[in-house]
């Protein structure tokens, strides 16, 4: 037998592992779970080490001389102090390094993104000679769907209330078709696993 | 003590001020240069860190361990599991052949069939909720429906050109929806940004949040 044979088999008894879970909680599906977790583990450290941590000490630190990478070395490492008690908070300079560059970045760079969406949802309701039906839809959709999650004004008449019930109908058209759309994608890595057993082991489906 | 609070909030506001500075304003090459700098330097922290998660799992099953937790042995298996792996790794290298065939044979077959298992699920939770209380549920239930039916072969065999209706719910109303709850939740954003800067939000560094 090839080692991609033998690969099958031990997937494939992997997979019956983890599935038991369907029948009833057992050390067989603990097994696999642990099992999971310490490979993610040791796969995680050994990539991390080889593919980051290596090549940034060797080739960007000594070989290229960018000595000032040094300083985020050390507001990285500063993280570890969280292990000792009295030293705590030190930790948090890293935590706000992280928190300070992705607020600060939210607001830098997220706009463009977003501002995008909106200036492309005001869309022209003649299009072409005709009644553009499908971007006045979407127009509508969006401003009502924003409309149901204002939460700060009360929305017992008029325009916000008709609009906020409208944008719940259309937002559960949305989650219904994203729910659709979640199924048929773990049906097919349900259909995916069964051929590793069926096809790919057993050699029962062509 | 004051300190030990207010340092974190400080680099907080310095760093979020230094990205947004050399955003919004134009200082040429040097702004590109400190930005891009700024986040090989996130990154580079980031990978300095990668111990952190490690170190605590193995704190945690050492403990079930030794102190004979219920499915300590579990624990001991995954602490023996980390130790030889690693190893093997490392002996072996990141792309060499059995970390692959490890990698791809069992970790991503476990990983995949706990993930697919989400699928019995949802197929259970569809059958006990999906049920015709009022409209709102009602256009939920055919909207499920008529997309599950548009990706199926079958669909297109009970209902000629059912696929096309699906096509057209997800380009127009599920776009627009998930467009509007995007565009609340970047609102969001901004907003916990903007009081995380501020220092209003400051439960991460072990005080009450500011109204």
């Amino acid at each position: 037998m090839t080692a991609e044979q033998w690969g099958a088999i031990a997937g494939s008894i992997c997979i019956i592992m983890a599935w038991s879970y369907l029948f009833k909680e057992s050390d067989v599906y603990y097994f696999a779970e642990h099992l999971f977790v310490g490979l993610t583990v040791a796969r995680g450290l050994t990539y991390t080490f080889e593919n980051q941590l290596k090549p940034l000490i060797l080739k960007d630190i000594a070989e290229k001389g960018q000595w000032s990478l040094l300083i985020p070395v050390v507001i990285g490492l500063l993280i570890y102090c969280w292990f000792f008690k009295g030293l705590r908070w030190v930790a948090r300079i890293t935590m706000g390094f992280w928190i300070g560059y992705g607020a600060g970045y939210t607001l830098a760079f997220s706009p463009p993104v977003y501002l995008k969406q909106v200036f492309d949802t005001f869309t022209p309701f003649i299009k072409d000679g005709r009644f553009n039906f499908e971007g006045v839809l979407y127009f509508l959709v969006v401003i009502t769907a924003l409309m149901y999650f204002l939460f700060t004004v009360k929305k017992e008449s008029g325009v916000l209330k008709y609009g906020s019930m409208f944008g719940r109908y259309a937002l559960m058209v949305a989650f219904g078709s994203a729910y659709g759309s979640i199924t048929m994608a773990y049906l097919s890595l349900v259909i995916g696993k069964l051929q590793v057993i069926f096809k790919d082991a057993l050699h029962l489906v062509k | 003590m004051q300190l030990r609070r207010q340092l974190p909030l400080m680099v907080v506001f310095v760093t979020a001020l230094l990205v947004m500075l050399f955003k919004f304003f134009n200082f040429g090459e040097t702004g590109k240069n400190v930005l891009s700098q700024m986040d090989k330097w996130s990154q580079v922290t980031s990978i300095v860190a990668f111990l952190l998660g490690p170190i605590n799992l193995i704190r945690l099953h050492i403990g079930n361990v030794a102190k004979r937790r219920p499915r300590w042995i579990h624990s001991a298996l995954t602490l023996v599991v980390i130790v030889v792996f690693t190893i093997v790794f490392a002996l072996n290298g990141s792309n060499g052949k059995v970390t692959l065939w490890v990698v791809n044979n069992i970790a991503i077959q476990i990983s995949g069939a706990i993930y697919a298992m989400l699928g019995f699920y949802i197929c259970s939770a569809a059958y006990r909720s999906f049920k015709l209380k009022n409209l709102e549920a009602t256009v939920l239930l055919l909207s499920a429906v008529i997309l599950m039916l548009a990706q199926a072969p079958i669909g297109e065999a009970i209902i000629p050109g059912i696929s096309k209706w699906g096509e057209w719910i997800l380009s127009v109303p599920n776009s627009a929806g998930m467009r509007g709850i995007r565009l609340g939740a970047a609102i969001g954003a901004f907003a916990a940004s903007i009081r995380v800067i501020l220092g209003l939000e400051r439960s991460w560094v072990g005080g009450s949040t500011a109204d």
